[in-house]
């Protein structure tokens, strides 16, 4: 199938004359076309380039580029610097002008309205360039563009190349205006701060540990000001002025971070590399934007939720297999803060299809594998790995727990989970959480227990502690057991079966730690839920979850 | 006012509408723009309701007693009469 692009599509050919027409017709006197490309190749796209008048006679120049799949997309504009003769044509290099007064991509591109507001049916370039009017008004006015009509926001006056991730707000010493960082390069052009700041290391996949030595600046003082233009002599005078220091003596490249305290982003990191030539000494500047992690992982949900409250939160794992890595990670994610994972097992091949973990972690402790999957969605949590076999503990379980606000229990080995169910929840008064998925993947149950409510044992006696069979008889052969403990033979597409309970697991989980907060969803606690999978079962459709609220059984020997 | 200036006065306009259909014809200056929503409507055999008649820069045509010369439509520009979309045609989700 040749390529879908608007200008050589029979059912927009009245469209392109129309928004071509009004190029060359020029917006009733306020635009002037330069130079039009409609290029025969379709991998190209519509451009021209023009000059647009605003304001009180003003003129700015602009490039106009028309998506490929215009008029679904709007068309963008970008106001640029360009040499045209005496007849139009256009005979220089054509550079992007950036205003720095926010509203605009960093490629120069005017941004002139939310995506979302354009409809393909209203809007048209006509409509575009009147904003364009309206949007370079306020570029060029002093103040700039009134604080309602900002869609963008202020785009950092510098490029970066690369990034730095700051697992928490930290301020430099009192006493001192310049330190020292270690920082880890996890892959080119980004790092992290982990030295000093992090109990764990978030990457065990490390390039190299670099050191950047940090100024820091008194209040008042912005990175524009310091630099209204970032070249060689510029830097040169603020370590001059500021530090004292010779910037081009020594290493040929400097590691520097900047700390400006009344920036809303205070780190700026900097490599300067320095060359001497035989004509004088130039620097080459790159400049690496920073991310403060606790500030900006949950800004989507801040202002619904206070983060902090998971942050606080203890949960405890125990089986990190098909769900429970999922769960963990999940979890994670969503922000609890603090982990305790049991699992003797190792990660194999066979574990790769259904695992959260992929190919990369075989060989490894499950623990330290969901570990690293846990840092790396985010470095602040703190993860105790316990590589045991619960039944042959001798307390470690029983401190992870008097620590934890909930157990998920997800080794689905009857052993485990009777052991929890009849020993431990009545002397913990937390919720416990058993899920586990049938031979197969077919179906799945999860169950919330606690000291109030119905214990594995009451489902049992009321036969309800069950895993719905599917509708289908689906025989399966057995496998090796060589291949592994996560090694049940499983349709394709069980991992999808798997992660279905375990995004069930871990909703319910939070559920479950959010019981004494405020909360739009609906408290989970002492409910039973079962997953009736691809094939549905006797009386349930495919694809449907089911939840129940048993209650103690009189006869259950645990809870009387 | 001798017949070549009448003759200079008439323009073409076209008008386009959703799914790329556009109507062309020649009008005099002094021709109110409801004769070209009139004639718009009957030969694209549409209905009125819930479409609004815009300039090519966007600008809404909201009195449509005034006449072409008036409202300074320029020799070849497309006005655009699209439904205005009352609301989306499904709910807003994320992905």
């Amino acid at each position: 199938m040749e390529a879908h692009v608007w200008h050589k599509h029979p059912s927009f050919k009245n469209l392109f004359e129309s928004e071509i027409g009004t190029l060359q017709r020029g917006l009733q006197g306020d635009f002037k076309l330069f130079q039009l490309n409609v290029p025969g190749q379709v991998e190209s796209r519509v451009t021209a380039l023009g000059e647009l008048t605003f304001g009180k006679k003003q003129k700015q120049k602009i490039q106009i580029t028309f998506p490929s799949k215009y008029p679904i997309a709007p068309p963008e504009v970008i106001a640029c610097n360009f040499d045209v003769d005496k007849i139009g044509n256009v005979i220089s290099q054509i550079q992007p002008l950036l205003f720095g007064k926010g509203n605009q991509y960093t490629n120069g591109k005017m941004c002139l309205f939310e995506q979302k507001f354009w409809n393909k049916d209203e809007h048209n370039i006509g409509w575009t360039l009147r904003r364009a009017q309206k949007w370079l008004v306020s570029a060029y006015s002093p103040e700039g563009f009134k604080k309602e009509d900002i869609v963008e926001e202020l785009p950092p006056f510098i490029g970066h190349i690369g990034q730095v991730l700051i697992p928490k707000d930290i301020m430099p010493a009192v006493e001192s205006n310049t330190g020292m960082f270690y920082l880890t390069q996890f892959k080119p052009n980004h790092y992290i701060l982990e030295h000093n700041i992090l109990q764990q290391s978030t990457f065990s996949l490390k390039i190299n540990i670099e050191i950047f030595k940090w100024y820091s600046f008194d209040k008042g003082v912005t990175l524009k000001s310091l630099f209204p233009q970032l070249n060689g002599d510029a830097i040169v005078n603020v370590f001059k002025n500021y530090f004292g220091v010779n910037i081009i003596d020594g290493e040929q490249v400097k590691n520097v971070a900047f700390y400006l305290p009344d920036e809303e982003n205070k780190w700026h990191f900097f490599k300067f590399i320095i060359q001497h030539t035989n004509i004088g000494t130039k620097i080459n500047v790159q400049y690496y934007v920073s991310h403060i992690l606790s500030d900006e992982l949950y800004l989507r949900t801040k202002d619904l939720f206070d983060d902090k409250i998971l942050q606080q939160k203890k949960v405890t794992i125990i089986g990190l297999g098909a769900i429970g890595s999922e769960v963990a990670k999940s979890l994670a994610k969503n922000g609890v803060g603090h982990f305790n994972l049991f699992d003797m097992d190792t990660f194999e091949i066979g574990n790769s299809i259904r695992h959260a973990a992929d190919l990369y972690y075989i060989g490894e402790k499950k623990v330290d594998v969901v570990k690293q999957l846990i840092l790396r969605s985010n470095p602040n949590i703190t993860v105790n790995t316990y590589p045991i076999d619960i039944l042959n503990d001798i307390g470690l379980l029983e401190n992870a727990l008097s620590k934890s606000d909930l157990c998920i229990v997800l080794t689905a080995e009857d052993s485990v989970d009777y052991l929890i169910n009849d020993f431990y929840i009545k002397n913990f008064s937390i919720p416990f959480v058993f899920a586990r998925a049938s031979i197969g993947a077919f179906s799945g149950a999860i169950q919330v227990v606690d000291s109030e409510s119905a214990c594995l044992r009451c489902l049992s006696k009321d036969n309800l502690d069950f895993l719905p069979k599917p509708k289908e008889n689906v025989r399966l052969t057995e496998i090796k057991p060589e291949y592994g403990s996560c090694s049940s033979p499983a349709l394709p597409g069980s991992e999808i079966d798997t992660n279905e309970i375990a995004l069930q697991v871990a909703r319910i989980s939070l559920q479950c730690l959010l019981i004494n907060e405020k909360s739009t969803y609906p408290q989970l606690l002492n409910k039973q839920f079962y997953w009736h999978g691809p094939y549905g079962s006797a009386d349930k459709e495919p694809f449907t979850w089911e939840m129940k609220n048993l209650k103690k059984h009189k006869d259950c020997k645990i809870c009387h | 006012m001798n017949k070549d200036s009448v003759k200079e006065k008439k323009l073409t306009v076209k008008v386009l509408i959703e799914n790329d259909q556009v109507f062309a014809d020649e009008y005099n200056s002094n021709q109110k723009i409801q004769v070209i929503v009139n004639k718009t409507l009957a030969h694209l055999k549409i209905e009125a309701e819930g479409r609004e008649l815009r300039r090519e820069d966007g600008t809404p045509i909201l009195d449509l007693n005034q006449t072409i010369e008036e409202l300074g439509v320029t020799i070849g520009e497309v006005l655009r009469f699209f439904k205005k979309s009352v609301k989306p045609d499904r709910d807003k989700g994320f992905a």
